[in-house]
């Protein structure tokens, strides 16, 4: 039994087997990188207060910006919907950059320059008890009409810049 | 010396401004069909030397400008450098035999390569040379990795990328593609049209002329298209990439420092924008509950214009200008070869259609993520 031949195919079958069975985990990957996917962003009328068009970017790394617009309170994805590349804020063109193939987007997030074929994604924003709630579970996409939802944006008066 | 920095402050500015992709990609293309029209004229070894000279002396001269040589002196970019000389000499070798060759094929003589019996065993002539290509190739890598630092960057960082975030040299070429296309077409559709369509050639193209001997008057069409996809299209943007592409992936002129304040780039609209009529991009799409051929009738443009592009003109030429290599592929073979051919034109077109037009995408089907 213990020919060449014998030991060859065994080996063959065994490394086989397991390397059919490795190919689930090989298609899992090690990192999770899931940004939180539910976060508290502060008291509503702390947001009231900031002038227009400024874009908070303490919640970069759970991947979203907040921005004052002129009609209420937004909270952009921070991944380029051209490749997914992690875009810059750059306050000097008011225009939120893409490094890997040069989109760029306004603040409202529509997209304006380069190949990005749609705006940013719009992470759900809601208020409880005068707190606002981003919820990345739940993303509105404006080519797809989604912008006009209640839940895209937390109105506001356009007077608070007055 | 007021005169002279001024002549010298024109010349970067000037070359500032030749260096847009739409102007170097012309510059080359010219200098492609002029190259391929007096190929016996400027491949003679004396001439040639001369251009390589020029080059050479263009090259050193540009490279005492601090600002230019700190973007082509990166540890990355001495491949890149490698390549432009190894791509010279090949091309002019192949052209000065071809041209050698079509001289001899008019005199009536048989291809250089025809007359020398220069046939040997594979063993151990070819294997004792290739052994020695093995260890010369070795010890050059080993000496250049022992030189040069490999470029490493920073450990990945959740809320900083790189900027301008560029691939390794050999994909930059990709990268700069993907400005122009939505990914799955740069990324996936034309990588695999690239590749079957290199697989297809042999079952294309079964002119036995040219097989074992360069000649270009026997085989204009193959030669021409080859150069032309090789050097504007894969050469050309990895250059371009590499060299005048800085912050937030803007095009810099290659004497303009990598300031990432400069001017914003043309804001861009699609083609069904353009024919409809501006409008707030936010109300262009439409809702999930819309009927599903309103985006289809919002893209008819584009869809028509591609239509036309890829079924009509390859239809007219076979009528008018290749009817003879229609006769001589036959239906089948010339269909396939004229959308492969139809496909790589596609993309110069979109990206002259990107220059001046500032047209995004002729077909924006956004909502299916369907973009050409």
């Amino acid at each position: 039994m213990l020919t060449a031949a014998g030991v060859g195919w065994t080996a063959l079958t065994l490394g086989g087997t397991v390397g059919v069975l490795g190919v689930p985990r090989l298609l899992a990957p090690n990192v999770t990188a899931e940004p939180e996917v539910l976060v508290d962003i502060g008291e509503l009328a702390g947001y009231a207060q900031v002038s227009l068009g400024t874009v908070d970017e303490r919640f970069k790394r759970q991947g979203f910006w907040v921005v004052r617009l002129p009609e209420g309170l937004v909270a952009l994805s921070t991944s380029c919907t051209h490749l997914g590349c992690l875009l810059n804020w750059d306050d000097r063109d008011g225009r939120f950059k893409c490094p890997c193939h040069g989109s760029g987007f306004d603040l409202a997030g529509v997209n304006r320059e380069g190949p990005a074929p749609r705006p940013l994604e719009r992470l759900r924003v809601t208020v409880e008890d005068g707190r606002v709630i981003v919820d990345g579970r739940r993303r509105f996409r404006g080519e797809r009409g989604e912008w006009g939802h209640s839940e895209s944006m937390v109105r506001l008066e356009p007077s608070a810049e007055s | 010396m007021i005169a002279e920095a001024w002549t010298i402050d024109s010349l970067r500015e000037g070359s500032n401004w030749l260096a847009h992709p739409a102007r170097v990609m012309t510059i080359c293309a010219i200098g492609l069909v002029a190259g391929l029209w007096w190929y016996r004229v400027w491949t003679r070894p004396r001439w040639a030397a001369l251009l390589l000279g020029g080059l050479l002396a263009v090259v050193t001269l540009a490279g005492l400008d601090p600002v230019l040589r700190d973007k082509v002196c990166r540890p990355d970019n001495l491949a890149i450098l490698l390549l432009v000389l190894l791509l010279c000499f090949f091309v002019w070798r192949g052209l000065r035999q071809a041209a050698v060759n079509d001289d001899r094929a008019e005199r009536g003589e048989p291809p250089f390569e025809a007359g020398a019996d220069d046939k040997v065993l594979t063993w151990p002539h070819l294997v004792f040379l290739e052994l020695v290509a093995l260890v010369a190739c070795s010890a050059f890598l080993v000496i250049w990795s022992l030189l040069v630092r490999a470029p490493l960057e920073p450990p990945a960082d959740l809320e900083t990328v790189l900027n301008p975030a560029k691939a390794p040299w050999y994909f930059v070429g990709l990268q700069e593609l993907l400005v122009y296309f939505d990914p799955w077409l740069a990324g996936v559709v034309l990588p695999v049209v690239m590749v079957v369509g290199l697989s297809a050639l042999p079952y294309l193209d079964r002119n036995p002329r040219g097989s074992g001997y360069y000649t270009l008057r026997e085989r204009p069409l193959a030669v021409s298209v080859f150069l032309a996809a090789f050097i504007l299209l894969w050469m050309l943007p990895i250059l371009v990439g590499t060299f005048l592409r800085g912050p937030n992936w803007t095009l810099y002129g290659p004497f303009e420092p990598w300031d990432p304040h400069t001017e914003s780039p043309a804001e861009l609209v699609n083609l069904s924008a353009m024919v409809w009529g501006e409008r707030s991009e936010m109300e262009a799409g439409f809702g999930a509950e819309a009927a599903l051929w309103r985006p289809v009738v919002r893209e008819l443009p584009g869809i028509v214009l591609l239509g036309f592009y890829f079924l009509v003109m390859p239809w007219v030429l076979s009528r008018t200008a290749w009817r003879g290599l229609r006769e001589r592929m036959g239906s089948v073979r010339y269909l396939v070869f004229s959308v492969l051919l139809m496909g790589m034109g596609l993309v110069p077109a979109k990206m002259l259609l990107r220059w001046l037009l500032d047209v995004r995408y002729i077909v924006a089907l956004t909502e299916w993520s369907l973009n050409i």
